[in-house]
């Protein structure tokens, strides 16, 4: 079984996601199920993967298609085995005859037949031939995620050196598609949203010369901090309708950069700093306690 | 397998007075060098995300004809039997540049005597959206503040750069490109536009792209002239970007100033937040200014805002254009709500928490529309949710009831730390140490 995204992956895991989807609309092991994205010649549209979109709207698409492959594989089964299709069942890959378990059909055959239907006869239904769907979805407007960041920190006001002690999330996710991806672009994402807090920062000089032009000027955050999360559920199914599913891509990097602002702030506040800059990076904060113990 | 180097502007803002490829072209393993009158006919790079509020918007040319906009701009690509040769012939290449002033700041873009980046000027984008009627709320709230923030750039910064490779089927006329874009049918589109081919005999393959981010899901003049100049010579032809080129010319994000007003009563109800904001576009704009949109829409946030008045500048500035960078624009609006809440939750004297849980919008307030068009066109209306048992859990996970006593803990702490700092000293002193 092959599923053709377009969507191009950069590690978010869509060939699992993708094939889990499937392999639940089409009772089909989860290793029978190839997934592809990133390919035009396997789907000639598609947007492409950002904005947290795969969650939402491939994978929903991926669904549809799935429930349309399984329909039409029922109808060409059925057919074949001059069974009714409500006698039928889906499971593991394969389609029996209710009642009678040793009349049966593999999905694999089930395809050739539905795909090199004998000349002179059609297929049930006049079906197109080939056992393949294509799902599109339309969602009427964006999608929006919520969740809850906390961060406590300790500011060493002598350096302008910040420790992240702690650092919560709990992100309202409903049903997860999957629990360790998930977790995974809320720890990626936390973890891009402290180097966006305390360390990386792009500097131009009054030329409008990148003065941050190798890796060791930018400081990008390379070390991840251990954060601990926490799941928050308000449903106990993932929605059918796209427009209430949500994508998990980007929206933990969000608040970090507020919640950690707001941790130094709170630290500071005793010696009069203020915080209104990001990032909060060890020379910025050590300028600021200096100048706050002048004043 | 051909191997292309790029060379970019060296300048921020230039005439280019003249580029000679004469002696490039007759180093070692040279075999074509591409300069910008090769591809005038190319034209720009398309505006993907128009808005009506965009005031002459300035997207890049494929290579640019006379001025370059920002260092780092690609300006001519040198094409050789390998990387290093064409890496070293890059050297050869004659390009002389009349340097221009150039717009290196926020400050610099909104100086009206100052230099403009594009001949229409520096502002790309300015309007204001309303809720309610802010200015008159902000006015008799009893709590007003007011603050200014600055944002500044930060990059995506995948451990992976980008990287093409593109073939040529002169029997068939296809061409199949390996692309590390995280958008393989955007890309596809603008290749048969620019390269004058059916869709369907363009090919884009994007598997393991590595880390994306944003910044990889824009097309680069890089991405149509590698399959430009596979096709031309009938060569594979691949260009693999440096990390040097990946931090001087990938597509950056997150420069705002901001002054917000928040009024509240004195109980710590929200009732009115004005925001005026400039936001750093770089020298084009060919994703539109999605990311100022977002930003404005999103200050509100989770809290019920029943005044709301936003007023965005985008301006261009002579630095790498600015697309979205993961979060796009909904840090910094995050980052200005939420730091106003714990400011007004100082004034007030109440707790970050308390003030925070009488702002929420409660969960029998869903479909919840906030009033505001976003930057889909369509109203920005949350579908479900539950705020306050989110905030109540992270606020137990976090021990935010025990804040107080673990500030005096640091404190003693701190005290412990000094005692132990004036005993070493005395002990270096008296050279014990």
């Amino acid at each position: 079984m092959f599923v053709f995204s377009g969507t191009s992956s950069q590690g978010q895991a869509h060939e699992t996601t993708l094939a889990q989807i499937v392999a639940d609309g089409l009772s089909v092991p989860l290793e029978q199920i190839t997934v592809v994205p990133g390919d035009t010649a396997g789907i000639p549209y598609g947007v492409g993967t950002f904005a947290s979109r795969v969650g939402v709207l491939a994978s929903t698409s991926a669904a549809y298609a799935a429930a349309e492959v399984r329909k039409k594989a029922l109808a060409v089964a059925a057919d074949h085995l001059e069974a009714a299709p409500e006698d039928l069942t889906l499971e593991d890959g394969r389609v029996t005859v209710r009642g009678t378990p040793g009349r049966g059909l593999a999905l694999g055959d089930v395809a050739a037949i539905a795909t090199a239907p004998r000349p002179g006869y059609a297929l049930p239904g006049a079906m197109d031939p080939g056992l393949e769907a294509s799902g599109y979805v339309h969602v009427p407007q964006s999608t929006y995620s919520n969740g809850a960041h906390a961060a406590v920190v300790e500011v060493e006001a002598e350096t302008g050196t910040v420790r992240i002690l702690r650092y919560v999330a709990v992100d309202d996710c409903g049903v997860m598609i999957n629990p360790l991806v998930v977790e995974g672009q809320i720890h990626g994402g936390i973890a891009h949203g402290i180097g966006n807090a305390l360390i990386e920062e792009i500097v131009y000089d009054p030329a409008g010369q990148l003065a941050t032009g190798t890796l060791d000027g930018l400081r990008a955050a390379t070390r991840h901090r251990r954060a601990v999360t926490r799941g928050a559920s308000h449903r106990d199914a993932v929605p059918a309708e796209p427009a209430r599913r949500q994508g998990r891509g980007r929206g933990r990097h969000l608040p970090a950069p507020a919640a950690i602002a707001n941790a130094v702030a709170d630290a500071l506040r005793p010696l009069g700093v203020e915080v209104c800059e990001m990032p909060l990076t060890r020379e910025r904060l050590w300028r600021r306690v200096r100048a706050a113990a002048r004043d | 397998m051909l191997h292309v180097a790029v060379h970019r502007s060296p300048h921020a803002h230039a005439r280019i007075v003249r580029v000679d490829p004469t002696e490039a072209r007759g180093r070692p393993g040279v075999v074509h060098v591409l300069v910008p009158s090769d591809v005038a006919a190319l034209g720009r790079l398309p505006l993907l995300v128009p808005h009506a509020s965009l005031i002459a918007p300035a997207c890049p040319e494929i290579l640019p004809q006379e001025i370059v906009s920002y260092a780092g701009q690609p300006v001519a690509l040198v094409v050789a039997e390998s990387a290093a040769q064409a890496e070293d012939a890059l050297a050869a290449l004659q390009v002389d540049y009349e340097p221009l002033p150039a717009v290196a700041s926020l400050d610099d873009a909104l100086r009206s005597d100052g230099p403009r980046v594009h001949p229409g000027g520096n502002v790309a984008s300015r309007f204001t959206q309303r809720v309610g009627d802010a200015a008159g709320e902000l006015a008799r709230a009893p709590v007003v503040l007011r603050q200014r923030f600055h944002l500044h750039r930060g990059a995506g910064m995948a451990m992976e750069t980008r990287a093409i490779a593109a073939r040529w089927d002169g029997d068939l006329g296809q061409v199949t490109v390996w692309s590390t874009t995280q958008a393989p049918q955007i890309l596809r589109r603008l290749l048969a536009r620019y390269l004058a081919m059916p869709e369907h005999s363009v090919r884009v393959v994007t598997q393991d792209i590595g880390g994306g981010f944003g910044p990889k899901a824009i097309v680069y003049a890089e991405d149509i002239l590698v399959p430009f100049l596979a096709r031309a010579l009938d060569r594979p032809v691949r260009f693999v970007e440096t990390r040097r080129e990946h931090l001087l010319a990938v597509t950056q994000e997150r420069d705002q100033w901001h002054d917000v007003e928040i009024g509240l009563t004195r109980e710590g109800r929200i009732v009115a937040v004005r925001d005026t904001f400039v936001h750093d576009c770089g020298a084009f704009v060919s994703w539109g200014v999605i990311v100022p949109i977002l930003t404005s829409v999103s200050v509100p946030g989770p809290y019920r805002v029943p005044n709301y008045e936003v007023t965005l500048t985008a301006v261009y500035t002579n630095r790498v254009p600015v697309t979205p960078v993961r979060g796009a624009g909904r840090p910094q609006a995050v980052f200005v709500m939420e730091r106003m809440l714990d400011l007004a939750a100082e004034r007030l004297g109440i707790d970050r928490v308390a003030l925070r849980m009488r702002n929420l919008i409660q969960p029998d307030e869903f479909p919840y529309d906030v009033g505001l068009i976003s930057r889909d066109n369509s109203p920005r209306r949350y579908d479900s949710g539950d705020y306050p048992e989110c905030l109540r859990r992270v606020a137990e996970a976090v021990g935010a009831a025990d804040f107080a006593a673990e500030r005096e803990r640091a404190a003693r702490g701190r005290t412990r730390d000094r005692n132990r700092l004036r005993a070493l000293r005395r002990r270096y002193r008296s050279g014990a140490l």
